[in-house]
């Protein structure tokens, strides 16, 4: 009997293993969407409890992970929904530790990611849940609309609409910007 | 090849995600086309710019206690004692049953069978009727109400001054109701 199969079952070796697996990629694509650790950590790992508790629903042809990916950006999604307000407040979130920064270019590096940092944060919920998935995780447009129950079409019209608006909140590191500062 | 499609494209094409033919099209369409090239470029700056942020690096001691944060989740949940189900559930129950108030309660239809009422046959008990102006008045417009039929039964007197402070109580809506019951049952009455 395979992982998914002892999963199914209700294996908890097999479905520890499956956590260890994934749980990086996991965390990783929450954290960029919440952008604050401690609530990126309880989100990932509500992920893998729905997993666990839903066992019974989960058809092996779609993989383990496509599943769980799935439930993770939606409560992902929902967070940023309900937490709207108090996340704008709060742009420096993601503890600077987890930022690789050179040497070198240390001070500019780290200006520039607070920029990007506070411009991504400003996009609309699922704006920003489209952007991360399109532009961090390079995903399709329909695998975006697939985890997300929306279209092809809504998932284009959201990455472009918040393309626009990081045009405009990074205006003074675009060469236009540049030119004219 | 429209603008529009090469709008579509634009972000597969700067990022390297189409095939040979369609980047092409696109090459093509950007040659000629003004509008679609200045997209081109500051779409392609902005992604450059966003290609220079640092790198999301997590430590492995970041995720240590991961697995077992889940499971502590898990037993936590298996735990919760009946009485605590119930407790979550109360949110439901609560909306079920005001959901089932207000489809399964009577229309509110304060008319006053007053034929029946004299007969006290079962067409309106006094529990009914003041359940229904319950459903509409508070206990102590009720009360007051009560008095004021009792008036009308005995009396026949369909209008008293000293009640008339207690309809500046009633909305608008509600005081329209009203009249237009007493104003039914008054020329049924003869």
């Amino acid at each position: 009997m395979d992982r998914l199969e002892r999963f199914k079952e209700g294996n908890e070796q097999a479905f520890g293993q499956l956590v260890n697996q994934y749980k990086e990629r996991i965390y990783r694509v929450v954290l960029r969407i919440v952008r604050n650790n401690e609530e990126a950590k309880d989100l990932a790992q509500e992920a893998f409890v729905k997993a666990y508790y839903n066992r019974q629903s989960f058809r092996a042809d779609s993989g383990f992970y496509s599943w769980v990916y799935r439930i993770a950006v939606n409560l992902a999604l929902n967070y940023v929904k309900r937490n709207r307000d108090r996340q704008v407040e709060s742009i420096d979130s993601i503890a600077p530790s987890n930022f690789a920064v050179s040497q070198t270019n240390e001070l500019e590096n780290a200006e520039l990611g607070k920029a990007i940092s506070a411009g991504v944060e400003k996009l609309p919920p699922r704006q920003k849940t489209v952007f991360v998935l399109r532009h961090y995780e390079e995903k399709p447009y329909s695998e975006i609309a697939e985890v997300l129950s929306i279209t092809v079409g809504a998932a284009k019209a959201n990455y472009h609409q918040a393309i626009q608006k990081l045009k405009k909140s990074l205006s003074l590191y675009l060469k236009e910007g540049r030119l004219s500062a | 090849m429209k603008c529009s499609k090469c709008r579509d494209l634009l972000d597969d094409y700067i990022r390297g995600w189409l095939d040979i033919s369609r980047a092409k099209e696109i090459d093509n369409h950007l040659a000629v086309c003004r509008e679609c090239a200045a997209e081109y470029e500051s779409h392609k700056d902005l992604l450059s710019i966003l290609e220079s942020e640092p790198e999301l690096v997590i430590e492995s001691s970041e995720l240590a206690d991961f697995v077992p944060g889940i499971w502590q989740k898990i037993e936590k949940n298996r735990k919760i004692p009946l009485s605590g189900w119930l407790f979550k559930l109360v949110p439901s129950l609560a909306t079920a049953l005001l959901l089932s108030f207000f489809i399964l309660k009577p229309p509110v239809d304060i008319s006053i069978n007053w034929g029946s009422y004299q007969e006290d046959t079962e067409t309106y008990s006094d529990s009914d009727y003041f359940t229904l102006l319950g459903s509409l008045l508070s206990e102590k417009d009720v009360e007051t109400l009560a008095l004021f039929e009792n008036e009308l039964y005995f009396e026949n007197q369909l209008y008293s001054n000293n009640y008339l402070s207690y309809f500046e109580l009633l909305s608008d809506e509600e005081l329209e109701l009203f009249e237009n019951k007493l104003s039914k049952l008054f020329n049924d009455a003869g």
